[in-house]
């Protein structure tokens, strides 16, 4: 150590060049270390004067405005001083009209300035600029004795009248003011500055950022206009500017609002600290209407503080928490609207809490108590609170469903709720308080649905009816009810109320439909065959003309009349209605398939359906076929879902498969077989096996196609293949929207996107929930699985939901699949 | 921001303020010169557009979506009218600035 010392002290006696002395001098100036490079400069002054005279006056120059920056106005202006020792005056004019402005000597400045801008002309430079600024400012305070040349006049003139006529919202004028203005001008950064805050208060926020960024560093419309920018950016640049008290302050004032300009800034920097309840004290201290519910910005801040909580992270959470915990607690009627709050507040924050029902009630009732206290007693918001309690505790039991369903909580009654009996309480105290809430009543009926207890579905039901005879939603659903009970005629009676209250409700017209169909039939078996037409006519009237819907097509009603007048041995009638059905309908091997088929189903005696059989047996005989196939395709799928116990159906499917795995060998369009795929998924594990070689195929001509990829993946997920892999699906997804979006599939590219986030939102639930990891759930050696396993346990019923409702959502490419989703169960 | 806010309603207002309040302001923000504000004041309406809903809103509403306290003026910047600041106001800040 001692050493070193002595080295450095031997060091510093030796004289240092002026080769060094100049490149330190040159370097801190660079680095913006002025007053190290003055001290250096004038050292070297000593040794040769004239040459470094310039850089000396150059770091003091320098020095001065860094000075003024940071308000050291006492310093700047001893430096000032010393520059005019060693330069002359008329140099220093933009140092001395700075220093002026900054000792808000205003007359000062512009007397200078307009002694320094005598006889000069166009361009300016950047410190010209600034003694235009000096005559903008002080053109109030001017000595109006200080001769001021022509030009300038008129355009300071021009800029005061502008700014005055944007002060009174006149943008036009303000603009026309300044436009005989050049951009050459002394004063062309007062003009951005003021087409900028034109378009700035016309909300032309592009325009006024543009206009804004055009101004010359440096000046005084630059240092206004940064305000306005900060303004127009986004919010993020708080987290690194909120220290910045004065930028603050100056967006309070443009905002117009004087009194948040000495408190928000603070508050916004306590909060940014975390220090949030010494943020909200701020402001509840320093203004007189904070909380409040006066419209304004303080209700909007009121907002903001009392519903933080409700974003907050787990550490400042508890903290914040406690400080609402006390507000919430506090007496005296002076402070009722902030207890309330507070107290809403905490319950909201409550809700989070999966294991705190009763809690949740508590915080909540403690609300109710605290509004009874601060506005009196109301019966609808006890009405709403409590409706609102049963909305949460109704909610789906999301940990419950995330466990698969051999291990789940669920029992027959239906889905696992938050809190079935809280839930049917809240709902009934709700109906107490507002017995004409119909979103309660309805709630209540849902929960009743969701826990499958049918004979208190039927009471609310009958209830909600008699009080709100007019609701339609009611009649519908009674009306359904009804077809499920097999009380026919009463449901038709329901629906057709609903129906009047909105006739063109379409899943009204088919349910009515239905109704319709199935009172026919039951009066054709009986022979009752007046009924029966009545009804068929009715439904009819209600029908729709050329659709191919197997329940609304008018073609497909009159193919269901005849199998009725068959049923009753009306040959003729029967025949008649067929023809009539031929002439409607858009696809014949349709209809005769349908007839065949449905004819079958009904009972109708074989001779009448011949003709339909051999038609279907011919098409079977012949060369397999893409157009037919689709047909039958789409006829099939609807008649899968007739649960039926003739086992000639099973036939039809498995001569249909036959057929339709004959054609992919041919080779059939992209259109075809997503169709094909669609119906094997939703079908057997024959028809899955059908639709998997469709899939395969396909791939293996088109790897990248986009659909094909997404029916592999719910192929798998079908089959359970991927069920412990979900980071896996969630990649596979993401390369197939890629796909998509790569092969401008756009409908079925968001599509994908909502998969996405499903697949996302149940492995963060996973995660929470700490499910088991992969090597948790199977420790056993699976061989990776590259195309199909024949092997793999059959379809679980949630994954074939899942593909339903993802394949329901396609409908470009398949576009009778809509209209077959529609076409609802008649035999149930 | 809050929904009463946008609209410039004070809490107490009935159907037809908010509904007035709504049209006079989907007036000013096209959809096509400001599509940004004709959502926001379109959002808003539907929150408040009755008493059922008014109350929901007082009672449950939970989301800011905003981060910190000086981010809810600048979010009222958006769509509140912005009012100049006066000609002695606008001098005043001026020279505020011309002093830094």
């Amino acid at each position: 150590m001692g050493k070193k010392k002595k080295k450095n002290r031997r060091n510093r006696k030796k004289p240092v060049s002026t080769e060094t002395l100049q490149k330190s001098a040159d370097a801190h100036l660079r680095a913006g270390r002025y007053r190290q490079a003055k001290g250096l400069f004038k050292q070297l002054c000593k040794q040769h004067r004239d040459k470094y005279l310039p850089g000396l006056v150059e770091s003091c120059r320098r020095l001065f405005h860094l000075l003024l920056d940071q308000e050291k106005v006492r310093d700047a202006k001893t430096v000032l001083t010393s520059l005019e020792n060693i330069t002359d005056p008329p140099k220093l004019y933009p140092e001395v009209v700075r220093l002026a402005m900054a000792e808000e000597n205003y007359s000062q400045a512009a007397g200078i300035a307009v002694e320094a801008l005598a006889g000069r002309e166009p361009p300016f430079t950047e410190s010209e600029l600034l003694l235009g600024d000096a005559l903008v400012i002080a053109f109030e305070d001017m000595d109006r004795s200080i001769p001021l040349p022509s030009p300038l006049q008129t355009d300071i003139t021009r800029i005061q009248s502008s700014l005055a006529a944007v002060a009174q919202e006149r943008y036009t004028d303000a603009l026309s003011s300044i436009r005989p203005m050049g951009m050459r001008s002394l004063f062309a950064p007062w003009k951005w500055f003021i087409k900028g805050i034109c378009a700035f208060y016309t909300h032309d926020d592009a325009r006024a950022g543009k206009a804004f960024e055009k101004i010359f560093p440096g000046t005084v419309p630059a240092k206004a206009a940064k305000a306005f920018l900060m303004i127009l950016k986004e919010a993020g640049w708080l987290a690194t500017e909120h220290k910045k008290i004065d930028l603050l302050s100056d967006i309070c004032h443009l905002a117009g609002d004087e009194k948040l300009a000495g408190c928000l800034p603070r508050a916004e920097y306590l909060w940014r600290v975390g220090r949030h309840r010494d943020s909200y004290k701020h402001l509840r201290s320093r203004l007189d209407d904070f909380p409040s519910q006066k419209p304004g910005m303080q209700r909007s801040l009121t907002t903001f503080y009392f519903n933080a909580i409700t974003d907050m992270e787990d550490m400042p959470l508890g903290k914040y928490f406690d400080f609402l915990f006390d507000l919430a607690l506090q007496k005296g009627k002076k402070r009722g609207f902030e207890k309330l709050q507070a107290s809403r507040s905490l319950a909201l924050s409550f809700e989070t809490d999966p294991y705190a029902d009763r809690e949740i009630l508590q915080e909540w009732e403690s609300f109710l108590f605290a509004y009874q206290q601060h506005h009196g007693r109301n019966k609808r918001v006890e009405a709403a609170v409590y409706a609102h309690l049963g909305d949460l505790y109704s909610m789906e039991d999301l940990e419950d469903a995330m466990i698969p369903f051999f291990f789940s909580q669920r029992n027959r009654r239906g889905t696992a709720l938050k809190n079935e009996t809280l839930a049917e309480n809240c709902y009934r105290k709700a109906l107490v308080y507002h017995p004409e809430n119909v979103k309660a009543h309805f709630s209540l009926l849902e929960l009743y649905e969701k826990t499958n207890q049918k004979a208190m579905v039927n009471k609310t039901l009958d209830d909600i009816i008699k009080r709100f005879p007019g609701e339609k939603k009611s009649l519908y659903k009674a009306g359904l009810r009804c077809l499920e009970r097999n009380a026919l005629i009463k449901g038709l009676k329901y629906l057709e109320q609903a129906l009047n209250l909105d006739p063109l409700d379409s899943t009204l017209r088919t349910y009515f439909i239905i109704a319709c169909i199935k009172a026919g039939l039951r009066y054709a078996q009986k022979g009752a065959m007046e009924k029966c037409r009545d009804l068929l006519a009715i439904a009819l009237e209600r029908a729709q003309g050329q659709s191919e819907d197997f329940n609304r097509g008018q073609a497909y009603l009159f193919a269901r009349w005849a199998t009725f007048e068959w049923l009753a041995g009306n040959e003729k009638e029967g025949a008649k209605l067929k023809l009539q059905a031929l002439d409607l309908c858009g696809s014949k091997l349709k209809l005769h398939c349908f007839l065949w088929v449905m004819g079958h189903i009904y009972g109708v005696p074989d001779r009448y359906l011949k003709e339909h059989g051999s038609i279907l047996d011919d098409i079977y005989s012949r060369q397999p076929a893409s157009g037919p196939a689709a047909e039958l395709v789409e006829t099939f799928s609807y008649i899968r879902q007739i649960p039926s116990k003739h086992s000639w159906i099973k036939r039809e499917m498995v001569r249909l498969n036959r057929y339709l795995q004959e054609i992919l060998e041919k080779g059939v369009s992209r259109e075809v077989a997503a169709k094909v795929i669609e119906y094997g998924l939703e079908g057997t594990r024959d028809d899955q096996g059908v639709a998997r070689k469709y899939i395969a195929k396909m791939l293996k001509l088109h790897p990248d196609d986009a659909k094909m990829r997404m029916f592999r993946y719910l192929s798998r997920q079908q089959w359970g293949l991927d069920y412990q892999n979900p980071a896996g699906n969630l990649e596979e997804l993401r390369i197939i929207l890629g796909l998509a979006e790569k092969q401008g599939e756009r409908d079925f590219a968001s599509r994908v996107r909502q998969a996405i986030r499903k697949a996302e939102n149940a492995l963060s639930l996973m995660e929470s929930f700490g499910m088991p990891t992969e090597e948790e759930w199977f420790d056993d050696d699976d061989e990776e699985d590259d195309g199909f396993d024949p092997f793999s346990p059959p379809a679980k019923e949630g994954n074939r939901e899942s593909q339903k409702k993802f394949s329901n959502r396609d409908s470009k490419s398949t576009p009778s699949k809509k209209s077959r989703n529609r076409q609802l169960d008649l035999f149930e | 921001m809050n929904p009463y806010d946008v609209l410039d309603i004070p809490c107490d207002a009935d159907d037809s303020a908010v509904r007035s309040a709504y049209l006079e302001l989907i007036k000013i923000y096209s959809p096509e010169q400001f599509p940004k504000q004709f959502k926001q004041v379109s959002e808003a309406y539907h929150t408040l557009k009755n008493e059922d809903q008014r109350l929901q809103y007082d009672l449950f509403n939970r989301n800011t979506g905003i981060g910190s306290p000086f981010e809810v003026l600048l979010d009222g910047f958006t769509l509140r009218k912005r009012t100049p600041v006066k000609f002695g106001a606008m001098q005043r800040y001026l020279r505020q600035c011309a002093k830094k």
